[in-house]
C-alpha cells in the first residue's frame, strides 16, 4: 500500500509539471507580426521591398488566393501594349492564357481572372502603402532621412497603384467625363469591418494620384536636399 | 359444520394454490444462436442445488417456484438468467461468449456494446480480411452509416477522404480525427498495414466524441491494432497478387471525321468565316493544322459540311490513353505472429506491398513492421506499447495539379481527336528516330509532314514529359506508443499513455530539359519535411459495481498534444549530366526555403458512466481545451455531453415477448469544438517573410483576428437498436442533428482592402440525417448461410445564419440554403433562329437576391446574352439524398462469397469534365459526341447551341445546362474465398488455409460515361484527374 501511495504522489507530480505556462504560446517562423513589421523604419523598408517583389512575381506567391496564370507586370505591361498597340497575334496559341485577352474577351467577363488579379494586386499595394503612411506619419517614430525615404516611396506606390486602377477600370480621362464617370474606390486604411468604399469619380482618383505624387516629391526632395547638403559638406 | 367445511375447503384450495405457486414444473428448450437445439446445457435454479441437463433435443423440465431464477449455461456460451413467473415453458437462445459482451474501443477506454450510449460504427478484422485496399480506411465505405466518401486517386497508395455526418464547417477542415491505439495520428493512412488492424470504431455523435473536445468536430475514427494472444503461438502468412486497371471509364470523344465536321461548322460560323461554307472548306485545315486523312488539305470537308466520302483515316496513335494506360501489377505479402503466455502478449508483423498504377510510371511500394507487447508486471502494474515503422516510395505523374498543363489526364482528355501522340509522316506511318523509337509530336509544326502548328499546347506533350520527368516521394513513418497502468485500489486505475509519431518525407522532382516548363536547362526541386505529433495523457479511472445493481465508472484525465512540422524545399536549374536527379547535378540554385510550425492543445476531461441493473445507462462527459491557435484571452473552450440508453429487452415485462431478442433506445446531446481553419496562427496578424531579388522583404498576407474563438458543434442523436425474431433481423435506426455555430470562416472581403479574407466566427449551419442499418440472417441451414446487410443514410445541410449571402464558385451561401446549393445561369434551350444559347432572365431585387423577370402574361423572359441576366438558385444541391450499401454474405462449408454494392440516390453534379468537351469550337480541343446535335440552320430545335470559334458567350460552364444527376451504384468489392479443412491440411500442421479472389471497384454506373460521382463534395469534377483503379487479386492465407 505504501508503494502505491508513493507512486500516486509521484504520478500526480508528473501531471502537474506537464502544464507549463507558455505551452500554448506559439509563433510562426515564416512570418513576423504586423506590429513588428510596422515598428521601425528598417522593418517598413522591408515592406517596400515586398512591394517591389509583388510587381513581378506570380500572384499566388504574394496574395492569398492568387494564381500562377498572371505573372505580375510580366503579364500586365505586355497586355497593355498588346491591347492598345494594335498588335495582331499571328499564332493562335501560346500557353500563357493570352488568347481571351487578345480577342478582347477577357475584360468583358466580370469573373475573369485578369480583371480580378490586377485589381487585387494594385489594392494590395495600396493597403501596404497606407499602413506605412499611417504609421510613419503618426509621430511615434522620429522622422529621419530613412523614414522620409520610406514615406516617399509609399506615396509613390500608392499614386502608381491608383493610376493603374483608374486606367484599367474606368473610362479614359480624355474621352470620358472625369468629374462624373465612376472611378475606383479610394481607401486610406484596411481596417475592420473591411467594408471598402464606394467608387470615387475618375477626377477624384486622378486628384488623389497627383496629391500622392506631390507628397512623395516633398518627402523625397527633402531627402535629396539632405543628401546634397551632405555631399556639399563633404566637399568642404 | 357445513359452514366450517366450506371454510376449510376454501383454505385448502388456497393452500393448494400457494403450493402450486411455490413449486411447479417448468419445461423449456435451449437453442444456440442459430436456433439449433443445445443438448447437455445446464439449467440450475439460482442459489439451490436443483439442476438438470437438456436432452438430445435441447429440452428440459425442472421444478421451480415463481420468483426464482433459472441459470442456463453451456460451455462457450454466455450464461442466461430467466426469472420464473407465471409461464410454464419457454425457449432460451444462448449466444456465444464474446458476442454478447462485444467490447468496443471508445474514447480513452473500452465499453461493451450494450453499455454504450453513443453512436458508433465498428468494423472488425473479419470485414477487413475481405478487402484488398492499400489504405485501410477505404474498407469503411459501405460498412458504416452516415459517412460520405471522396474517391481516392488512382495513384497507388492513395487514401479516400471520409466525411462523417456531413460537412459542419464552411471552410475549415473536414477530416475526422484519427486515433491509433489511443494517440492522435496525423500521418498518411496508407502507412498502416490493413492486416495489423483489429478494428475501426467510427464515433459519430457528441456523446462518444466529446471527450476529444476541440478535435472532435468532424467525428473520430479509432484504429486499434492487433495484440498478441495468451494461447501459444499463432503464425499467419498471406499473399495477394493481382492486376490493376482503370476503375472509371473515360468520357467519350468524337471520331476524327466528326471532329473535322464540327470544327468546319465552328469556322464557318466564326467572324472570319461569316457563314461562308466555301471559306470554311478552304481554311479548316489551316485552323486545325493536322490532316489525318488521305485526301488533300482543302478537300477534307466539303461545302456541305460533310467529311469527304473518300477520306479515310491514315493516322496512327490518335488514342492517347493507349499510351497512357497499362495493366499494373499489385502484390502484397504479410506475415504476423501472435504469441504470449500467462502474463504477457506479443504481436509482431511485417508486410511488403508493391503496386503499379494503371498509368505509366505510377508505382508504390511499402514496407511495414509492427511490434505490440503487453505485460502484467505484477498484480498492480501493467505496461506495454508498440513500435512501428513504415517505409514507402511512390512515383507517378506530376503533382503540379489537375489544372496544370503537365497533367497527362487533362492533356489526353482535352486534346482533339485528330492529334496523335507520335509524329506521323505523309502516309500515316509513325516517324522513327535514329534509335528506331517513335517521335513524340510536340505540336510545334512539321511542314515536311504536312503538319502545321497545333492550335493547343504547342511545344508541350504531357505524355512525353511524364516519361522524361521523374517525381518520387520517399516517406518514413516511425510510431511509438507506451502505456503504464497502475491498479491503485480495487476498481481504481491510473494510466499513462504516451505516443509519438514521426513522419518524414523526401520528395524529389526532376523536370526535363527537352520539353516543358523546365526547358531548356532542366530543373530539380526537393522537399524534405518532418512531422512530429506527440500525445501524452494521464487518466484516472474508477469503476465499481454496488449491490449487483449499480455500476459506476468515472474517468478523469489530462492530455497534452504537440505537433511540430518542419520543412525545407529548394529548387535549382541548369542540369549538368543526364539522369542524375540530385542538387550536385544542377548548377544554379533558384530557391531555398523552409519553416517550422507548431500547434499545441492542452485539455482536461471527466466522464461518468452509470448503469442500473444493466437496464438504464447514463453517461456524461466534460472537457476543457486550450488551443494555441487562438489568442490567450479566447483560447479556452468548454465542451460536454450527456447520453442515456434503456435496454428494454432486459425488462421483466419483455420476458413474454419472445420475438424481441434485443431492444435498446438511446439518446445523446453534446457540444464539441473545432479550431482548424488550416492555419495554426490564424488569429495573428502577419507579414510573410520573403525576399526581393536577394534582398530581405516582407509582405502583408494575414489580417488575423485576436477575438477568434472556437467553432462549436452541438449534436443531437437518438436511436433504436434491435434484434428481432430469434435474431433473424437486427439493426438500428438513428436520427441526428448537428448544429455548428460560431463557424470559423474566412470571411471574403472586397479585394480593395488589399487582401481577400478575414478570419471570423460568423455563421451557423446544421447537418441532419437518418441512418438505417439492417442485417437479415436470411438462411442458416445445412451449412448454408446467407446474411444481407442494408445500410442507408440521408443527408441534409442548411445554413441558419450568415451575415451576407456569398457566391462561392458554383454555389451561393445564404440562410435557409445548404452550402452546396447550386447558383448558376439558367439555360432555356437554344434559339431556333440563330443557335444562340438562351438564358432565363433574372434580376436582383433590393436585397441582392435574384428574382425572375416576367412578361405581362407571367412567363419568364429569356435572353440571348448571359451578361444581361443573373445567376439564380437552381434548386439542386450536390449533396446526395441518400447514400448506402447492400452487402451480401454467403457461405457454404468452406466456401464464402461476399458482394458489396454501394449506391447514391439524388444529388446533382455540375459536370465540368463534360462541359469542357462541349465548347463552342476552340480549335484543337476535344469534343464529346453530344456536339453532333449542334444547331446548324434556322429552325433546328436542339439543346446544343451553334458552334462558333472564338465566341465566349455560347457555352457557359456555370449554367444549368451541365447539371447532371449524381445518382450511381457500384460493385465496390467482391470476395470469393475457400477455406480448406481437410485431414491433409491438418497433417501439414496448418490450422487454416484459405484461398480467395478479390475484386475492388469492379463496376460503376453513373449517369454519364466518364463521370466520377464521388470526385468531390462540391459536385464539380473536371474529369482530368487520376481516376480510381480497379483491382482483381488472388489471395492465399495460411495460419499455423
Amino acid at each position: 500500500m505504501f508503494r502505491k501511495i508513493i507512486l500516486a504522489i509521484f504520478m500526480g507530480l508528473i501531471i502537474l509539471s506537464s502544464c507549463e505556462k507558455d505551452f500554448l504560446e506559439t509563433r510562426p517562423t515564416d512570418a513576423i507580426s504586423s506590429g513588428d513589421a510596422l515598428a521601425t523604419a528598417e522593418n517598413m523598408a522591408l515592406i517596400i521591398n515586398g512591394l517591389h517583389r509583388g510587381l513581378y512575381s506570380q500572384s499566388q506567391t504574394i496574395l492569398p488566393g492568387g494564381n500562377t496564370a498572371r505573372a505580375g507586370n510580366h503579364f500586365w505591361i505586355p497586355m497593355g501594349d498588346n491591347l492598345t498597340g494594335g498588335i495582331i497575334h499571328s499564332a493562335n496559341a501560346n500557353n500563357l492564357g493570352w488568347r481571351t485577352t487578345a480577342q478582347w474577351n477577357d475584360h468583358t467577363i466580370e469573373t475573369s481572372l485578369t480583371n480580378e488579379i490586377l485589381w487585387y494586386h494594385r489594392y494590395n499595394i495600396i493597403a501596404s502603402a497606407n499602413a506605412i503612411i499611417n504609421r510613419a506619419t503618426d509621430g511615434s517614430i522620429p522622422l529621419d532621412g530613412r523614414l522620409r525615404e520610406i514615406i516617399g516611396q509609399a506615396y509613390t506606390y500608392r499614386a502608381y497603384a491608383y493610376l493603374s486602377l483608374v486606367q484599367h477600370y474606368a473610362k479614359g480621362y480624355l474621352i470620358g467625363n472625369p468629374s462624373s464617370d465612376p472611378g475606383v474606390p479610394i481607401l486610406f486604411a484596411s481596417e475592420a469591418p473591411f467594408t471598402s468604399e464606394p467608387r470615387s469619380t475618375v477626377q477624384e482618383v486622378y486628384d488623389q494620384c497627383m496629391q500622392d505624387i506631390d507628397m512623395a516629391i516633398s518627402f523625397l526632395t527633402v531627402l535629396l536636399n539632405v543628401h546634397q547638403e551632405l555631399l556639399m559638406e563633404n566637399r568642404i | 359444520m357445513k359452514k366450517s367445511y366450506f371454510l376449510w375447503s376454501l383454505l385448502g384450495l388456497l393452500a393448494l394454490q400457494l403450493g402450486w405457486a411455490q413449486q411447479k414444473t417448468i419445461t423449456g428448450t435451449v437453442n444456440d444462436e442459430t436456433g439449433l437445439p443445445l443438448p447437455g446445457a445446464t439449467v440450475v435454479v439460482d442459489g439451490t442445488t436443483r439442476g438438470v441437463a437438456t436432452d438430445f433435443d435441447g429440452n428440459f423440465a425442472i421444478q421451480a417456484s415463481e420468483g426464482e431464477t433459472l441459470v442456463i449455461s453451456y460451455i462457450g456460451y454466455a450464461e442466461q438468467r430467466v426469472t420464473v413467473e407465471s409461464q410454464d415453458s419457454f425457449t432460451v437462445s444462448l449466444i456465444p461468449e464474446g458476442e454478447l459482451d462485444e467490447v468496443i474501443v471508445v474514447a480513452y477506454g473500452t465499453s461493451s456494446l450494450e453499455a454504450f450510449t453513443g453512436s458508433a460504427s465498428v468494423i472488425g478484422s473479419d470485414k477487413l480480411i475481405q478487402r484488398n485496399v492499400t489504405s485501410p480506411i477505404a474498407a469503411i465505405e459501405g460498412n458504416a452509416t452516415g459517412v460520405q466518401f471522396i474517391s481516392p486517386s488512382g495513384q497507388p497508395g492513395s487514401s479516400p477522404e471520409i466525411i462523417i455526418r456531413g460537412v459542419g464547417t464552411l471552410n475549415g477542415d473536414t477530416d475526422p480525427l484519427f486515433i491509433v491505439d489511443g494517440i492522435q495520428y496525423e500521418g498518411a493512412l496508407n502507412t498502416i498495414n490493413q492486416e495489423d488492424i483489429e478494428s475501426f470504431t467510427i464515433l459519430k455523435d457528441a456523446a462518444s466524441t466529446s471527450l476529444y473536445g476541440s478535435r472532435a468536430a468532424n467525428g473520430v475514427v479509432l484504429i486499434t491494432t492487433k495484440s498478441g494472444s495468451k494461447e501459444g503461438i499463432n503464425v499467419n502468412f498471406s499473399v495477394q497478387t493481382g492486376v490493376v486497371d482503370r476503375g472509371i471509364p473515360n468520357y467519350e470523344e468524337v471520331t476524327p471525321g466528326q471532329y473535322y465536321e464540327a470544327m468546319w461548322e465552328a469556322l464557318k460560323n466564326s467572324s472570319a468565316g461569316d457563314g461562308d461554307p466555301a471559306y470554311a472548306s478552304a481554311n479548316i485545315y489551316n485552323s486545325l493544322a493536322y490532316n489525318p486523312f488521305n485526301v488533300p488539305n482543302n478537300e477534307i470537308v466539303g461545302v456541305d459540311g460533310r467529311l469527304n466520302p473518300n477520306a479515310s483515316l491514315i493516322y496512327k496513335s490518335l488514342n492517347w490513353y493507349d499510351v497512357l494506360d497499362r495493366r499494373g501489377l499489385r502484390t502484397n505479402y504479410n506475415i504476423n505472429v501472435a504469441s504470449g503466455g500467462e502474463n504477457h502478449k506479443v504481436f509482431f508483423s511485417a508486410s511488403y506491398l508493391d503496386e503499379e498504377g494503371y498509368v505509366i510510371t505510377s508505382e508504390y511500394d511499402r514496407l511495414t513492421t509492427r511490434l505490440n507487447a503487453d505485460f502484467e508486471v505484477n498484480n498492480f502494474i501493467r505496461l506495454g506499447g508498440s513500435a512501428n515503422i513504415t517505409i514507402s516510395e511512390s512515383q507517378g505523374p506530376s503533382s503540379a495539379g489537375s489544372g496544370s498543363i503537365v497533367n497527362p489526364f487533362g492533356f489526353a482528355k482535352n486534346i482533339g481527336s485528330i492529334y496523335p501522340v507520335y509524329l506521323n509522316d505523309l502516309d500515316g506511318n509513325l516517324v522513327l528516330d535514329a534509335g528506331g523509337n517513335p517521335v513524340f509530336d510536340n505540336g510545334e509544326g512539321f511542314s515536311e509532314y504536312n503538319i502545321g502548328s497545333r492550335p493547343v499546347n504547342q511545344g508541350r506533350h504531357a505524355l512525353q514529359e511524364l516519361l522524361l520527368n521523374d517525381e518520387r516521394d520517399r516517406d518514413n513513418t516511425y510510431g511509438f506508443r507506451m502505456y503504464m497502468d497502475f491498479n491503485l485500489a480495487d476498481g481504481l486505475n491510473l494510466r499513462f499513455n504516451y505516443g509519438r509519431d514521426i513522419n518524414e518525407g523526401l520528395e524529389k522532382e526532376y523536370e526535363n530539359h527537352i520539353i516543358g516548363d523546365a526547358q531548356p536547362t532542366g530543373r530539380f526541386s526537393e522537399q524534405r519535411f518532418r512531422r512530429q505529433v506527440e500525445n501524452f495523457n494521464q487518466i484516472i479511472n474508477y469503476s465499481k459495481v454496488f449491490n449487483d445493481l449499480h455500476t459506476l465508472d468515472i474517468t478523469a484525465g489530462h492530455e497534452s498534444y504537440a505537433r511540430q512540422f518542419s520543412d525545407i524545399d529548394a529548387l535549382a536549374i541548369e542540369q549538368t549530366a543526364e539522369g542524375i536527379f540530385e542538387f550536385d547535378n544542377f548548377a544554379t540554385p533558384v530557391r531555398l526555403g523552409g519553416s517550422t510550425t507548431n500547434k499545441r492543445i492542452e485539455g482536461y476531461f471527466l466522464r461518468a458512466n452509470y448503469n442500473f441493473d444493466n437496464k438504464y445507462y447514463l453517461s456524461a462527459s466534460a472537457r476543457r481545451d486550450g488551443s494555441s491557435v487562438f489568442s490567450a484571452e479566447s483560447r479556452w473552450g468548454n465542451f460536454f455531453s450527456v447520453g442515456a440508453s434503456w435496454r428494454i429487452d432486459q425488462e421483466a415485462f419483455m420476458g413474454n415477448v419472445d420475438w424481441v431478442d434485443q431492444l435498446k433506445i438511446r439518446a445523446s446531446y453534446g457540444e464539441v469544438g473545432n479550431d482548424d481553419l488550416n492555419d495554426f496562427f490564424i488569429s495573428q496578424p502577419r507579414y510573410g517573410l520573403t525576399s526581393n531579388a536577394g534582398s530581405p522583404a516582407i509582405i502583408w498576407d494575414d489580417i488575423g483576428n485576436s477575438e477568434l474563438q472556437w467553432e462549436t458543434i452541438e449534436s443531437w442523436d437518438v436511436a433504436v437498436e434491435f434484434g428481432l425474431f430469434n435474431n433473424f433481423l437486427d439493426g438500428s435506426i438513428e436520427y441526428y442533428k448537428r448544429n455548428s455555430s460560431d463557424l470559423l470562416y474566412d470571411l471574403p472581403i472586397a479585394l480593395s482592402n488589399g487582401l481577400n479574407s478575414f478570419p471570423s466566427n460568423i455563421a451557423d449551419l446544421f447537418n441532419s440525417g437518418v441512418e438505417v442499418a439492417l442485417t437479415g440472417h436470411l438462411f442458416n441451414k445445412n451449412d448454408f448461410n446467407w446474411d444481407v446487410t442494408l445500410q442507408g443514410s440521408s443527408f441534409k445541410n442548411e445554413i441558419t445564419s450568415l451575415p451576407d449571402p456569398f457566391v462561392n464558385d458554383s454555389k451561393r451561401w445564404e440562410e435557409g440554403r445548404s452550402r452546396y446549393d447550386f447558383y448558376l445561369l439558367h439555360t432555356a434551350g437554344v434559339d431556333p433562329e440563330n443557335g444562340d444559347q438562351l438564358f432565363l432572365m433574372f434580376e436582383f431585387d433590393d436585397d441582392g437576391n435574384s428574382i425572375p423577370v416576367l412578361d405581362d402574361n407571367g412567363n419568364q423572359l429569356t435572353t440571348n446574352d448571359w451578361q444581361e441576366t443573373e445567376r439564380a438558385y437552381t434548386g439542386d444541391s450536390s449533396i446526395p439524398d441518400f447514400l448506402g450499401s447492400i452487402s451480401n454474405r454467403f457461405s457454404y462449408k468452406g466456401l464464402s462469397l461476399n458482394v458489396l454494392i454501394t449506391y447514391g440516390i439524388g444529388g446533382t453534379i455540375l459536370d465540368n469534365g463534360y462541359a469542357d468537351l462541349l465548347h463552342s469550337g476552340t480549335f484543337g480541343r476535344s469534343l464529346h459526341p453530344d456536339i453532333l446535335n449542334t444547331w446548324r440552320q434556322p429552325g433546328d430545335r436542339t439543346n446544343v447551341p451553334r458552334l462558333e470559334n472564338g465566341n465566349p458567350d455560347l457555352v457557359r460552364t456555370q449554367s444549368t445546362r451541365f447539371l447532371t444527376d449524381a445518382s450511381f451504384w457500384a460493385i465496390k468489392n467482391v470476395n470469393l474465398g475457400y477455406s480448406f479443412n481437410t485431414p491433409f491440411v491438418d497433417r501439414l500442421g496448418i490450422d487454416q488455409l484459405r484461398l480467395s479472389l478479390t475484386g475492388e471497384n469492379i463496376f460503376l454506373k453513373s449517369k454519364r460515361t466518364g463521370l466520377n460521382p464521388q470526385y468531390n463534395l462540391a459536385g464539380t469534377p473536371d474529369g482530368d484527374d487520376y481516376n480510381p483503379s480497379r483491382i482483381f487479386s488472388l489471395g492465399l492465407n495460411v495460419s499455423f
